[in-house]
């Protein structure tokens, strides 16, 4: 069955920052999506609580469910990460904490997600951008294989926050288009 | 048991839950200790998310209280579950904020793992990573495991199973022996003349290397002194550098002098470049106390890194295009730099 249009986009950024490279390259996605796929960012990260299984209850604090719904409402997801100590930023990892349960019938379960990330370092953070891959394995999300790694981003993005570079640019929107396709083609292997 | 305390044990749990095995397993450590002499984390869930616009005084007192316990131990004793494969969110956030102060810096760090055997691999692999990279002691006994059933733990949040709370003890001992035993440089701070003498043994090292790959270039050792001359252009404008040898003392370094001039300051490679794993060299008039952390990296970087680039990096003269700049960034007496 083919997915109606348009394809909503979940943006999900890892980084808090004011002036955040990850959140800019999400803006980005927004502004580099193809007809038919519209970009929301999730701008609800400072807010989620440290997650406690004592509190993961019926009834979830009101952060927290609106995380889960803006993911279940969304055909797919794209994260954003910056690295922080060689690793996922814990805040970041929180959210994906909160959105794997209830486990397995989470929000991400089969959903398909894309990582990209961006550091100030060389790396483009790479690291924490295979960690998250693995994570949303772990939780059940169908991960796109591909990503994108902006090192040296201060100099790297524009002032508008787009990747300078072309290539980087078309790689982008490359992504972007693959993740709504992934969306429209329905459906995985495993869940059907 | 004296009233002073042999080793002061801070002990972290990575868990929320008020029925944690990892938290029963150190609050029953707790109780194992020396009496006074550990205390238990208790601001998880209190902290903040991390930001690093945020990462500056006045901080918010959870994340004080946190590094101060932190400054106050000899040792920190993680205990976390695992979380989709790798460590909680909420506890990595707690790890997050301790890279902006110099508490966790050379402090022996360890854990000991509660999972069920073959479980928590996850969380060992990327707390291991974490706290080397924050600049942690860690320590050899990392990684013990001490399993806790969730039936181990009684309705006051401890571990009432004798055999656990012996494997308990044992964890512990292993622990507290190591830190009694190790060596001064994880209880005190490298002063600068050590962290002066490491540096330019790895300048100098690192140009014996590309010498060696470069036509006519050579380090000469004189005395007092170490230079690097590469007679050739494009090298000449970058390697080309000398250095105080190692353990002079200051009136063999005031009469020292470098057999070949020190190259410009505008010729050299933007220092912004300088990858995480490069040498630096330090000045040995550059005061730790000033910027501690400025000091802390180099120390902690230097002696792990191999001088040998991959060879399709080597300063070939016929491959010039291939010399990474980011390698351009030996020179003597500038204080390490990092990308903002």
């Amino acid at each position: 069955m083919r997915h109606k249009t348009p394809i909503h986009v979940l943006a999900l950024p890892g980084s808090l920052r004011r002036a955040s490279h990850t959140t800019a390259l999400l803006r980005a996605a927004k502004a580099l999506a193809p007809a038919g796929v519209d970009v929301t960012l999730y701008q609800g990260l400072a807010d989620l609580p440290p997650y406690d299984q004592d509190c993961d209850v019926d009834v979830a604090p009101a952060e927290v469910q609106d995380l889960r719904g803006a993911i279940a409402r969304a055909d797919a997801v794209l994260l954003s990460t910056p690295e922080y100590n060689a690793s996922i930023p814990g805040q970041l990892k929180n959210a994906l904490d909160w959105a794997s349960r209830p486990y397995p019938a989470n929000a991400l379960r089969d959903k398909p997600v894309a990582v990209i990330g961006a550091s100030t370092g060389t790396f483009g953070a790479a690291r924490a951008q295979g960690e998250l891959r693995m994570v949303l394995s772990a939780i059940g999300a169908r991960v796109i294989d591909c990503g994108l790694a902006i090192g040296r981003a201060t100099d790297a993005l524009d002032a508008d926050g787009r990747p300078a570079d072309a290539r980087q640019r078309d790689r982008l929107a490359r992504i972007v288009h693959v993740l709504a396709e992934a969306a429209r083609s329905g459906p995985s292997e495993r869940a059907a | 048991m004296t009233g002073v305390c042999d080793i002061r044990v801070l002990l972290v749990s990575g868990s929320t839950r008020s029925r944690s095995t990892n938290t029963a397993a150190l609050r029953s450590a707790h109780e194992l200790l020396q009496p006074g002499c550990a205390s238990l984390h208790v601001g998880l869930a209190a902290l903040p998310a991390f930001d690093p616009d945020a990462d500056h005084p006045p901080l918010p007192a959870t994340v004080e209280a946190l590094r101060s316990e932190i400054a106050a131990a000899d040792v920190v004793v993680f205990c976390t579950p695992e979380y989709a494969g790798t460590l909680p969110g909420s506890f990595k956030n707690l790890l997050d904020w301790t890279v902006g102060g110099a508490e966790i810096s050379d402090k022996p760090s360890t854990w000991i793992n509660v999972a069920a055997p073959g479980r928590g691999t996850g969380a060992d692999a990327t707390l291991a990573v974490v706290l080397g990279y924050v600049g942690a002691a860690v320590m050899n006994t990392s990684g013990v495991r001490v399993p806790v059933a969730h039936q181990a733990v009684d309705a006051s949040g401890r571990i009432s199973d004798p055999d656990t709370r012996d494997r308990l003890r044992d964890a512990f001992e292993t622990i507290i022996a190591e830190v009694a035993t190790a060596a001064p440089r994880s209880l005190g701070s490298d002063d600068d003349r050590r962290l002066y003498n490491r540096g330019t043994a790895m300048a100098i090292a690192c140009w014996e290397h590309f010498a060696r790959a470069t036509e006519g270039a050579t380090v000469i050792h004189a005395p007092g002194v170490a230079a690097a001359v590469f007679p050739h252009a494009p090298e000449r404008a970058v390697y080309n550098n000398a250095v105080l040898e190692h353990d002079l003392e200051p009136a063999e370094r005031a009469t020292a002098s470098p057999p070949g001039r020190c190259m410009p300051a505008d010729t050299a490679a933007p220092l912004s470049q300088l990858p995480s794993t490069s040498p630096t060299v330090r000045s040995p008039r550059g005061a730790r106390g000033a910027n501690p952390r400025a000091g802390r990296r180099s120390s902690r970087r230097v002696p792990r890194l191999s001088p040998k680039p991959p060879p399709n990096q080597r300063p070939d003269r016929g491959r010039r295009e291939t010399v990474p700049s980011s390698r351009r960034t030996f020179r003597g007496g500038s204080k390490p730099r990092r990308s903002p």
